[in-house]
């Protein structure tokens, strides 16, 4: 006889069904860190302000999107369901936004932080341990944060994806200093291997999930 | 002899066990709609693996013995059938737990 599920079971499923399935949300992680990887670029050539303007409309515009493809591409697919609002649900949520803002803050912190900015000046190579506690405690923070969610979500490559992203943006502040590189290639790498990962998830569920006729 | 009375009465208790909720199949129903507000058809489908006529039937049973509310609507030009656990379906639920808990809690 198979193992039968219990109640903890089936919402985790329904929750993965709902939000991890399709790999939206991985396509948008991924074009979220890779618009971090550019913002140093960008930057130099719109200045802050702007710079900043035009990262947080790409972010809303990539959450819109996320959103209005998950109604028309996944919703006729997986079907509807109205998440139940209970108080520990709204404290899940609550978390939830902070952790990211939070993730999101400290990784532009690091990469716009004075020592990490790599013009008007020759690049330094500080201790990789002494000189970067910052960017390690963003390695904490990231792979904590991450694997709380897969955790509770499970699931199990969101483990994957908060020691990479952490890492990698700690390579990305160290190769700014040593080489001077302003366009953060391993932010970008591991962002580029969660789009990849994003879109075979998504071709995937496409496969899997074939849009249903209502029969009688 | 007290063994064997508390036997009769763990059996006794299984005996009552709401038939609407024990059949397998209602049974992942309502665990789905435990977890949510509401669903539609699509979305039971999809986590139960049941066949279009089979869902019909148990939601209609479910339906018949108050435990979920049926609700049918239009997104766009396409219908759309939401279903939600009711506060009776929920207490069916704690019931039905409490008593299989404890009927099968010395169970080895």
């Amino acid at each position: 006889m198979s193992e039968l599920p219990n109640l903890q079971d089936v919402q985790k499923r329904t929750m993965r069904l709902t939000t991890f399935e399709d790999g939206f949300w991985d396509l948008l992680l991924g074009f979220s860190f890779m618009s971090l990887a550019i913002y140093p670029v960008t930057r130099e050539l719109l200045g802050p302000e702007w710079n900043l303007v035009l990262f947080l409309s790409l972010l809303a515009l990539m959450v819109v999107g996320q959103l209005v493809l998950k109604h028309f591409i996944s919703g006729p697919r997986i079907g509807y369901a109205r998440p139940r609002r209970t108080p520990k649900t709204r404290m899940l949520l609550l978390v939830t936004v902070v952790f990211v803002l939070l993730t999101f803050g400290l990784v532009l912190l690091t990469l716009l932080g004075p020592e990490s900015s790599s013009t008007g000046g020759e690049p330094t190579t500080p201790s990789l341990v002494r000189g970067y506690l910052v960017e390690w405690i963003v390695v904490l923070v990231m792979g904590g944060i991450f694997s709380t969610m897969g955790y509770i979500f499970g699931v199990a490559r969101l483990y994957f994806y908060g020691w990479m992203l952490g890492l990698a943006n700690l390579a990305s502040v160290y190769m700014s200093h040593t080489v001077g590189w302003t366009f953060q290639v391993p932010g970008a790498i591991a962002a580029g291997i969660i789009l990849v990962i994003g879109v075979t998830l998504l071709l995937r569920f496409l496969r899997n999930y074939p849009v249903r006729t209502q029969e009688a | 002899m007290a063994k064997s009375t508390r036997t009769s009465s763990d059996l006794l208790e299984l005996a009552e066990v709401d038939r609407v909720v024990h059949e397998p199949a209602r049974l992942m129903i309502l665990m789905v709609l435990f977890g949510v507000e509401s669903a539609d058809f699509t979305f039971l489908l999809n986590t139960t693996e049941l066949t279009w006529g089979n869902l019909s039937s148990h939601v209609t049973k479910l339906e018949e013995a108050g435990y979920v509310k049926v609700k049918k609507d239009f997104v766009g030009k396409k219908p759309r059938t939401m279903v939600q656990l009711t506060d009776a379906g929920r207490r069916a639920i704690d019931s039905y737990r409490n008593t299989m808990q404890y009927a099968l809690k010395n169970l080895r």
